[in-house]
């Protein structure tokens, strides 16, 4: 039973870093095409800096989650890399308990967010008038997802199954 | 009673060295600590509003482009084209080869805004060569650890667009100021090269043949793939063609034609790009996210000034405040990634910095240098993390072979206190 649920929270994560990734691409596609435009027609996409903050927004946020599952997010090691076996799970079924009242406390302000947006119908200011409630529920959902990641980490160490599953931070950005 | 400061950094201390992730610590204590101090807030609704605004600041859509751009030059053949490019000409100066790992990061750093992407992609090739023709090993892994941190001063550079952000500084300014120091680091590791080994002449192998004029001038050819793309990036935002929004852009479209053109654009490797910069991404969204709602929470208890008032009354003069500055920055450095040393800092330091006289944008550069230093020191290093993956020598040696840069680095700390215009003249000129 727990086996399934962290299976399937591992699978919605990363729908959320597809989410992620499909953003990024867009935003970098939909500049590009910004940048010819401007510069070979004098022609602007008016969507063009609204969207971009919805797509920056997108690959920042949905991607919270997957992140922490493959260990992406960053800690500081000087405590917990000292202990092993036993004490090391417990300190990080204490860690991940510590994260989660907060993780949670985000998910649902964002939540109760784009759940406002929806009652006043709250729009974009930029000429598209966007209905809020999209990019927002985007956000909120990536938030949440963060919050399953930890529910499926403490899962894990309650299991006694490897907490992550990635390499760590990855190379080719800051890390 | 405690108070706020208080709270403050004993809730950090407990949480950090706990093992909590950074971005949740910078929330829980933002969270916290404005439930206590200030009960009548709607707590929910200020994080709200302030998560939904900084994650959807135009400002910082530069940040994911230039980190896709790094992702898919990685995954090209860029570092042994630099190799092949450089070699020949590197043959002739004292330490010869070893240049390869400063020249070869200093143009790489120059398309990537990250050390360790430097790093990796430049040694991946030259510190297999070095090794294999006898360089000697410290030399090599240091050289080669100090150069991989000029990613970060050497625009585009991902500290310097969170810099921008967070401080309300133009980020165009930001990266004209890194070039003079950046290049002057990549000079004073290459002059403490040449010293080194023409007073240890056996830390190098014995001289090979000369190499033809012809083969030196078809060597370049290697080069003109990044030649292009430091043209496209840096060129088309200097000469205002593009906004650095748009210079990112830019840099995306070349960064996949190099990868076009050295058939390494797949499926695969355009998923793993995309997926290595929603990582990053999400790495670096986690800690600014909690960083800008901790600093404002921080504001609206007045954290900031009461710090400010403690130094203050200390009656420091500025380049006290520095070197105390250094020293704390040195210090965090050895526990905590740098990025996060900086951003979590801020609130209180960039106040105390412009209080004693200094401008952001010198201010900025000297915390990307305080970054710098953080990625070549023990135990949390992250440019020594990746030696270690290239050779597997112990953390201790490759930090040992790294001390003589990390000194370099804190010796220019020194030069842009005496000489500011070595940051601050760039950004001025170009305005």
């Amino acid at each position: 039973m727990i086996r399934v649920l962290i299976a399937a929270i591992d699978r919605l994560c990363l729908f959320g870093a597809w989410i992620g990734a499909v953003a990024t691409g867009l935003l970098a596609v939909m500049l590009i095409a910004e940048v010819a435009a401007t510069s070979l027609f004098s022609f602007s996409q008016f969507y063009a800096v609204e969207y971009s903050a919805y797509f920056l927004g997108a690959g920042l946020v949905c991607g919270l989650g997957w992140t922490l599952s493959r260990g992406g997010h960053i800690r500081v090691g000087v405590v917990y890399e000292r202990f092993s076996g036993r004490a090391l799970r417990w300190l990080d079924a204490g860690c991940t308990l510590a994260a989660l009242p907060v993780s949670i406390f985000i998910s649902l302000a964002m939540v109760r967010f784009a759940w406002d947006s929806v009652t006043r119908g709250s729009k974009s200011f930029y000429p598209s008038e966007t209905p809020l409630l999209y990019p927002q529920a985007v956000i909120a959902f990536g938030c949440c997802l963060l919050t399953l990641a930890l529910v499926a980490r403490l899962l894990r160490v309650l299991a006694r199954l490897p907490t992550e599953d990635g390499d760590g931070p990855s190379l080719g950005g800051v890390h | 009673m405690i108070g706020p400061v208080a709270f403050v950094l004993f809730g950090l201390a407990v949480l950090l060295t706990g093992g909590l992730w950074i971005g949740i610590s910078l929330f829980s204590v933002g969270v916290l600590s404005l439930e206590f101090f200030r009960p009548s807030m709607r707590v929910d609704r200020f994080l709200a509003n302030d998560f939904w605004s900084s994650a959807t600041a135009v400002e910082l859509v530069t940040l994911p482009l230039f980190i896709l751009m790094g992702e898919i030059l990685f995954h090209t053949r860029l570092s042994s084209a630099l190799f092949s490019g450089l070699a020949p000409w590197t043959n002739r100066l004292p330490g010869r080869l070893l240049h390869v790992n400063v020249i070869g990061c200093t143009l790489f750093a120059a398309v990537s805004g990250s050390s360790a992407a430097t790093l990796a992609t430049v040694g991946r090739i030259t510190l297999k060569e070095l090794l294999a023709r006898g360089y000697n090993r410290s030399l090599a892994m240091g050289s080669l650890a100090g150069a991989g941190t000029l990613g970060f001063l050497i625009p585009p550079s991902i500290p310097m667009i969170v810099y921008g952000v967070l401080a309300d500084v133009s980020i165009l300014d930001m990266f004209a100021a890194g070039i003079g120091p950046g290049l002057a680091l990549a000079a004073g590791y290459m002059i403490y090269l040449a010293i080194r080994t023409t007073i240890t002449p056996s830390m190098v192998p014995a001289r090979e043949e000369s190499i033809p004029w012809g083969v030196r001038i078809r060597a370049l050819g290697e080069l003109w793939p990044i030649v292009f793309l430091i043209v496209a990036v840096i060129g088309s935002m200097y000469a205002g063609w593009a906004s650095v929004t748009e210079a990112a852009a830019i840099g995306v479209l070349g960064a996949l034609l190099i990868a076009l053109m050295h058939r390494t654009l797949t499926l695969a490797t355009l998923k793993a790009s995309l997926f290595g910069a929603v990582r990053t991404c999400s790495m670096i969204a986690l800690i600014i996210l909690g960083a800008l709602f901790l600093s404002k929470g921080m504001a609206a208890l007045g954290v900031p000034r009461q710090v400010a008032g403690f130094i203050d009354s200390l009656g420091l003069s500025p380049y006290e405040l520095i070197l105390l500055l250094l020293v704390f920055y040195l210090a965090l450095g050895c526990v905590l990634d740098g990025l996060s040393a900086i951003v979590m800092t801020l609130p209180v330091t960039l106040p105390l910095a412009i209080a004693a006289g200094f401008d952001p944008i010198w201010f900025g550069v000297f915390l990307v240098i305080t970054i710098e230093m953080a990625q070549v020191t023990p135990p949390v290093g992250f440019n020594l993390f990746i030696i270690k993956g290239f050779t597997g020598d112990s953390l201790g040696r490759i930090a040992q072979a790294s001390l003589p840069f990390l000194l370099i680095m804190v010796a220019l700390v020194g030069v842009i206190a005496a000489f500011p215009e070595l940051v601050t003249w760039l950004p001025r000129t170009i305005k």
